[in-house]
């Protein structure tokens, strides 16, 4: 079991299942570029927007 | 201002209340739902805090949740297009969650409280960042949250001054030191989430012999980032396995929960925990050579690792390492808390020279006997003084006695007010707590509760560590005075009691010390194995009565099984 499914959640899933294939669809492949000798990832400043659940700054 | 702090949906569900950035108020759900690892809304913490200080749920300003869950779900859909098919039963599951949990924070909230309360969403590691930077000593600090997954960040380098937070970077999943120790937990055959300190104390009975294969697992780079070799692992697409048919080529079978620990086990637990202490050395000088800082602030489910705390407070070139005692994710429900409130403040922050964990439930001795008489209890009540003579001649007695006074602590550790206490002095006391008490695995140590001002005598550690996060050497000569909780590579995770913060323990330990010349007690947590730590008088009868404790010292009162 992995970290993300020790939880309880509730697994009824078979409409989720069709919307994560929908979601799927909309989601653009975001690949991390790999930098030779480090996997830090630069952090824009002062950009916690906490209003948001998404929260992308 | 009032703001209410919650953690929930994945696991340690807790609540908070801070009011004019303090905590008040806060308990995991665990201690009143009794399921360990409670991951639900936390309606029973989120009750208790407001009825604790009276505050109505019209009175709160606002509420915080820990993560954004829109963004955890964004990271859950692109590792699902990154590993095609073989990923559907796992995106499947993390869809599921959220729209049934994760999407419903509000409708929750309104649903409990009756009344509409504006909520926010703090990022995981910022909450992280927040719990452990806002209850430091510290004015100006580096930051540094390790854990497993929060939206995207495992790692994360922050800078604290004053009342504001600012990030530096962070290391994004699937490359993760949590996951990795999670990986190695699971592949260890113990519980991912709750075996993970089991394979710490497991370490020190092995060597490195499969450091060679260990180190495979981890690529660690000179400015202080690490990358997981992602061929050995699954966990980014496999909902039943974390790792790959090839870790297994590496390092030969998985062990089997039913099956014993061996030492081939032992030694992949301590060549584990070296890849991973060397990690953490070199993620930390990298922060200390960035920040120029002098302070650390530790947090994320990684800083419950205190066999490394011990050796970054040594190595990593930082003067002071403060780390959140309760670094996991209900901790996360106190820095989202205090971030919104700092945000909103007014005043100037004032760096809190003592941070007190007990701000749980408190039971006074009128509700207590009133439990007490509910079970039929045989009790007496005894003068405060004469109350920590009686349980300090017990001690010396090698009775095992369960303490329950004032608050409960928040976090996974006891600290004096749930708690089992025995004296450290007769070698074969870890053993019987754990067959008569604990029940649990006979390799894993029992840590020694020592006054503060005695501890440099019995510990190679500076200062204090008032929340057991360190884990240092028993200093030569004193390993035979206390062997209960000295642990086989000659450590122990202490605890310093100190008179002001925690006075009541404090002197039963300074009685304890005048009898045996001890200053030094066992102190474990008040459960048995598999459920939280008791919350209630009832709580802790019922774990009196289930197990082979000898005495129930509670509030004023002491229970025995044979008056």
């Amino acid at each position: 079991m992995s970290a993300d499914q020790n939880g309880t959640a509730d697994r009824t899933a078979t409409d989720a299942g069709r919307l994560a294939v929908r979601l799927l669809e909309l989601v653009p492949a975001v690949e991390q570029p790999a930098v030779a000798g480090s996997s830090w990832t630069e952090r824009p400043k002062n950009s916690f927007d906490m209003t948001d659940p998404y929260g992308d700054p | 201002m009032k703001i209410l702090g919650i953690s929930c949906y994945y696991h340690d569900s807790a609540a908070v209340l801070v009011e004019d950035c303090r905590v008040v108020a806060g308990a995991e759900e665990e201690r009143f739902s009794r399921r360990k690892h409670d991951s639900s809304f936390p309606r029973n913490a989120i009750r208790f805090c407001l009825d604790y200080t009276g505050t109505a749920a019209a009175a709160l300003d606002l509420v915080v949740f820990y993560d954004k869950p829109l963004k955890k779900l964004e990271r859950a859909l692109v590792t699902a297009r990154q590993y095609g098919p073989r990923a559907a039963p796992l995106i499947d599951w993390q869809v599921s969650d959220f729209t049934h949990r994760g999407s419903r924070l509000a409708d929750d909230v309104i649903e409990l409280l009756g009344c509409t309360v504006p909520v926010e969403y703090c990022e995981h590691h910022l909450s992280h960042a927040a719990s452990v930077f806002y209850i430091s000593p510290f004015e100006d600090a580096a930051i540094v949250t390790v854990d497993g997954v929060g939206e995207w960040a495992t790692t994360s380098l922050f800078v604290g001054t004053g009342d504001g937070i600012e990030q530096i970077r962070e290391i994004h999943y699937p490359h993760s030191l949590g996951l990795l120790y999670a990986t190695m937990t699971a592949y260890l055959g113990f519980e991912v989430n709750e075996g993970e300190y089991k394979v710490m104390g497991l370490a020190s009975y092995g060597e490195p012999a499969f450091d060679r294969e260990v180190s495979q697992l981890l690529t660690i780079f000179d400015d202080g980032s690490f990358r997981n070799n992602l061929e050995f692992f699954s966990y980014m697409y496999d909902e039943r396995s974390m790792f790959t048919p090839l870790l297994v080529e590496l390092l030969g079978p998985p062990r089997d929960a039913s099956e014993p620990v061996t030492q081939r086990h032992m030694n992949i637990a301590a060549s584990l925990q070296g890849l991973c202490e060397r990690a953490l050395v070199n993620l930390v000088r990298a922060a200390h050579r960035e920040t120029g800082r002098d302070r650390l602030c530790l947090a994320g489910g990684v800083a419950q690792n205190v066999v490394a705390n011990s050796r970054l407070l040594a190595e990593a070139g930082f003067a002071e390492i403060f780390v959140h005692p309760a670094s996991g994710d209900s901790g996360g429900a106190i820095g989202a808390a205090l971030y919104a409130a700092h945000r909103r403040s007014r005043s100037a922050r004032v760096a809190i020279a003592d941070y007190d964990t007990c701000i749980g439930p408190h039971f006074s001795n009128a509700m207590i006997r009133a439990a007490l008489d509910e079970a039929d209890a045989r009790y007496e009540q005894l003068e405060p003084a004469e109350l920590l003579a009686y349980t300090a001649g017990l001690l010396t007695q090698n009775m095992i006695i369960g303490w329950f006074q004032g608050r409960m602590e928040f976090g996974p550790r006891a600290l004096g007010c749930r708690s089992i206490i025995a004296s450290p002095c007769d070698p074969q006391m870890k053993d019987i707590l754990n067959a008569r008490v604990k029940f649990r695995e006979d390799f894993r140590p029992f840590a020694p509760a020592v006054l503060e001002e005695y501890s440099e005598e019995y510990f190679d550690h500076p200062g204090k560590s008032p929340y057991m996060l360190f884990c240092p050497k028993v200093r030569p000569g004193k390993a035979g005075t206390i062997p209960a909780v000295t642990h086989v590579d000659g450590t122990a995770r202490i605890q310093t009691v100190a008179k002001a913060t925690n006075p009541r323990f404090h002197a039963l330990i300074d009685e304890f010390r005048k009898l045996s010349g001890v200053p030094v007690v066992v102190n474990t947590s008040f459960n048995i194995r598999g459920e939280p730590i008791v919350c209630t008088p009832r709580d802790a009868l019922k774990c009196f009565y289930g197990t082979e404790i000898d005495f129930l010292v509670i509030g004023d009162f002491v229970v025995s099984k044979d008056f």
